[in-house]
């Protein structure tokens, strides 16, 4: 560790004064008076050296937050946001139990009735635009839903079915190799017995990304009975039809894209910054790096209601990055005027329409 | 106006500093916004514009006026990490002499990009006004005067201000740290310890 822990105990300010002295040397303020007490302080030991020494070298590194050029306004916003979100166990995925209850609304599966051969009372999942939400399953996997999403999670004997009617979500499986886990999106289908992946079928672009351990992909077979009468059209495999038959093995890091045009299917493997960025929603943050203002908006429209319109063609190839929270549109639109030259502009129709300053 | 760009990209030579000229007033007020001072700006304006044709010597750039303002944000960086590094010189200076100074440098071993999402994290946790001081400060590069101008509090808060952030950024990653195993922070700081 950092420190060890006799010396928090020893002397619980000395981080405090490290980072008091250090906050005076970078103002570059410093008579002779002080800088004779500085001496004295950091020669006391090599701890204070250290300590000093270390917080310099964070200091150092924090400065790459000014690639953010986050707007002010929106940090106070962003603090509650945060803080709201700390109440959810975000980042243990192993102990979810309490999310259970923030499912509200959806009634969990209490346990399986046990001569059930039929389909039991399915679940339904749904995220309205600019919110995710985290939900605990039965079998004490998890999963987390993005922005405007909607799913339905049938567990019967033996297998756990998730249809995932449109979205994204991301699912944190628990173990259990005689009972796998699949999910179904449009005509295809992604098993897993323990591990974590997300899917994200949206406009009928399949994204299936993994970030542990193994899945398989495949296509679907034909579902007999929708629950749905909204969602006819759409194929589905019946619950009690045998897993189709997966073609595709796909490991840590590998995502796989399905074109909406042509259904081809491509399979790449990701860098890990990559594959943290596509994931990052997770954390409840959009991450972009480097990317063209049109693929930043076509992702920045999935967290909004409003319809946002790339008006100048020159604006589409701009080089975009930046880190928002999800549900802070605004901070977005703030970003782009404030340090990217865009000109936002709000329509009476409540569009907004981006367009080059000059 | 259409014309005018034309002929401005015909003439490849000087193509990006006729765009630097069109462009100079709003850069300099982007500038003024990022920079760590107001005398800075002409510096930093200067650099961006050197940067820009060296630049463009190497390659096409297509689209100028974005690329100069992502320069001068790159410029503003530097200058503020150049700052950064010469206080850690200057606290080198005392080094006892058990300590060796120089340790394996941090980018290489960690992904930036994953640390600054954890620093953003850290700096949301960060009470109210000590967050509105270490933004200005650390995202966008404002003097301390600056801050204490803006905020209307005194420059000695807003010092204490950076220094509690920093510390409170400090735990924050020790605790995250402490809560997933394999973190980088542990392994770059393992160098650190005893």
């Amino acid at each position: 560790m950092t420190r060890p822990e006799a010396l928090s105990a020893d002397a619980p300010d000395l981080t405090s004064e490290a980072a008091a002295w250090l906050a005076q040397l970078e103002t570059g303020r410093l008579s002779s008076r002080d800088l004779a007490a500085f001496r004295e302080w950091i020669q006391r030991s090599p701890r204070h050296y250290a300590e000093i020494h270390r917080l310099a070298e964070l200091s150092r590194e924090v400065n790459i937050l000014a690639g953010m050029a986050e707007p002010l306004k929106a940090a106070a916003q962003r603090r509650r946001a945060v803080q709201r979100l700390w109440s959810i166990p975000v980042l243990g995925w192993g102990s979810l139990g309490l999310v259970a209850t923030c499912a509200l609304a959806f009634t969990l599966l209490a346990g399986m009735p046990d001569p059930a051969p039929a389909v039991p009372e399915p679940v339904f999942l749904v995220t309205p635009v600019g919110e995710t939400r985290e939900v605990a399953l039965e079998d004490g996997s998890t999963v987390k839903l993005n922005t405007d999403s909607r799913m339905e999670v049938a567990f019967i004997k033996g297998r756990r079915n998730i249809y995932l009617e449109k979205g994204e979500a991301f699912f944190n499986v628990a173990h259990d190799a005689g009972r796998p886990f699949t999910v179904y999106a449009g005509d295809r289908s992604v098993t897993a017995v323990g591990t974590a992946f997300s899917v994200r079928w949206t406009d009928r672009e399949l994204v299936v990304t993994v970030s542990e351990g193994k899945v398989a992909y495949g296509e679907a077979p034909a579902r007999a009975a929708p629950s749905q009468a909204s969602d006819a059209g759409k194929v589905m495999p019946a619950s009690s039809a045998p897993v189709s038959s997966p073609r595709t093995m796909l490991g840590p890091g590998h995502r796989l894209e399905v074109s909406p045009l042509n259904r081809a299917e491509l399979v790449e493997r990701l860098p890990e910054n990559v594959l943290s960025r596509e994931l990052a929603w997770r954390s409840g943050f959009l991450d972009f790096q480097d990317a063209p203002l049109s693929e930043v908006v076509s992702e920045m429209q999935r967290y909004t209601a409003q319809e946002i319109v790339i008006a100048d063609a020159e604006l589409a190839d701009l080089r975009f990055g930046g880190v928002f929270r999800i549900g802070q549109t605004d901070a977005f639109f703030e970003a782009l005027e404030l340090s990217f030259g865009v000109n936002v502009e709000q329509t009476d129709d409540n569009k907004l329409i981006l367009k080059s300053v000059n | 106006m259409a014309t005018e760009a034309k002929r401005t990209r015909k003439n490849a030579q000087s193509g990006i500093f006729a765009v630097f000229r069109e462009q100079e007033a709003a850069i300099r007020r982007f500038v003024r916004r990022i920079s760590p001072s107001s005398s800075d700006v002409d510096d930093i304006a200067q650099e961006t514009i050197l940067r820009a044709l060296q630049a463009e010597r190497e390659r096409e750039i297509s689209q100028p006026k974005a690329y100069l303002y992502m320069i001068a944000r790159n410029v503003v960086r530097d200058a503020m990490d150049k700052k950064s590094r010469s206080v850690i010189d200057f606290i080198e200076d005392f080094a006892p002499e058990s300590v060796s100074s120089h340790e394996p440098l941090i980018e290489d071993q960690v992904d930036g990009r994953q640390r600054m999402l954890l620093f953003w994290e850290a700096v949301a946790t960060l009470p109210e006004q000590c967050q509105q001081v270490f933004v200005l400060k650390k995202v966008y590069g404002y003097s301390h005067a600056e801050i204490s101008r803006k905020l209307g509090v005194s420059v000695s808060t807003t010092e204490k201000h950076v220094a509690a952030g920093l510390r409170r950024c400090s735990d924050f990653l020790d605790r995250r740290a402490a809560e997933s195993g394999l973190n980088e922070t542990r392994r770059r700081s393992a160098g650190k310890g005893e």
